[in-house]
């Protein structure tokens, strides 16, 4: 059971490791199908691009905030 | 020559050279916990617990791999396009924390040491079973990119021969060295594959969605230099903002 377990752990944190840009991602791509289901690829395609670097952004700035705030 | 073409098109290149450097940052990392279990134990047990990973890994792919082939093609697109855009924007946002110093830099040398002194009262047997959690682990990330670089589109056979080389390069600059290898540019290659893996996961969950990219595959390329130069700049913003705070 404990790499059995080890292994589901180590299987989720590929994915899921980030679970603060992961949920957001996972929301975007359920935007992007209802855009491109709607019929405008064109659009759907350029918000997954340009929301999953967003995405990161916001991420990044999130967390050096939070480190900033917790040197304080 | 209609596998020349294909091996020379935008899609094969990326599945290579992704799955070469991704596949070379985990293997690293399974070596040094290899190598912290031979240092100790001797290259038996060492090389049994990793030689059991990999049997483990092979039955694995032969049990699931089959069971991809009758999944639809746009619902595969989709299924791989958003693990992999998970699994890219992860590492991606990981080298850019690292390269910005809001987290640490992966130390090979520090985990060898680690390792060993986890391992120093341990059983071989234990010992053995370390290197066989290490490999099998790390490997099941390899397979990973395999199957989400490789899958549905031809591109397993690229996939493997990258990985394939990056598995050579490191047991043989490994076994040579007998030394973790803390020179590879760790955070420079998570930042690359992190950026590569990202516009796999992009360009197929968009396809899987009936995206039309201009450019066809090329677009790949215009969409890694996308995420590889915003995560370069904003590592760099990140750093200067810090600096200017210290």
């Amino acid at each position: 059971m404990g790499v059995l377990g080890e292994l589901l752990r180590e299987l989720a944190s590929m994915f899921f490791g980030a679970p603060r840009l992961a949920l957001p991602l996972l929301i975007l791509v359920a935007i992007v199908a209802a855009v491109a289901g709607a019929g405008w690829p064109e659009i759907a395609g350029a918000i997954l691009v340009f929301g999953c670097l967003a995405l990161l952004g916001e991420n990044v700035f999130n967390e050096a905030r939070a480190r900033k705030h917790s040197k304080r | 020559m209609q596998i020349a073409i294909s091996v020379l098109s935008p899609a094969a290149v990326s599945a290579i050279v992704s799955s070469f450097l991704a596949s070379t940052v985990e293997i690293v990392e399974a070596f040094t916990i290899v190598l912290a279990v031979a240092s100790l134990q001797g290259w038996r047990p060492a090389l049994s617990g990793a030689l059991g990973a990999l049997a483990s890994l092979a039955a694995m792919v032969l049990a699931f791999g089959p069971a991809l082939e009758r999944v639809p093609l746009s619902a595969l697109q989709i299924l791989i396009g958003v693990a992999l855009l998970l699994f890219g924007m992860g590492w991606l946002r990981k080298a850019v924390l690292r390269a910005s110093g809001l987290m640490a830099l992966h130390d090979e040398d520090k985990i060898f040491s680690q390792e060993r002194s986890a391992l120093l009262n341990a059983s071989a047997w234990a010992a053995g079973l370390a290197a066989f959690k290490a490999v099998l682990l790390e490997g099941l990330e390899v397979v990973f990119i395999i199957i989400a670089v490789g899958a549905g589109r031809g591109l397993l056979v690229a996939a493997s021969a990258g990985a394939l080389l990056a598995a050579a390069l490191v047991l043989m600059i490994g076994l040579f060295v007998r030394r973790p290898l803390s020179r590879v540019p760790e955070n420079d290659l998570k930042f690359v594959v992190g950026a590569m893996m990202s516009s796999f996961g992009c360009f197929w969950t968009g396809e899987g969605l009936g995206v039309h990219w201009p450019g066809g595959e090329w677009a790949l390329l215009g969409l890694a230099a996308s995420f590889l130069s915003f995560g370069a700049a904003l590592g760099a913003c990140m750093r200067a903002s810090l600096a200017r705070i210290a």
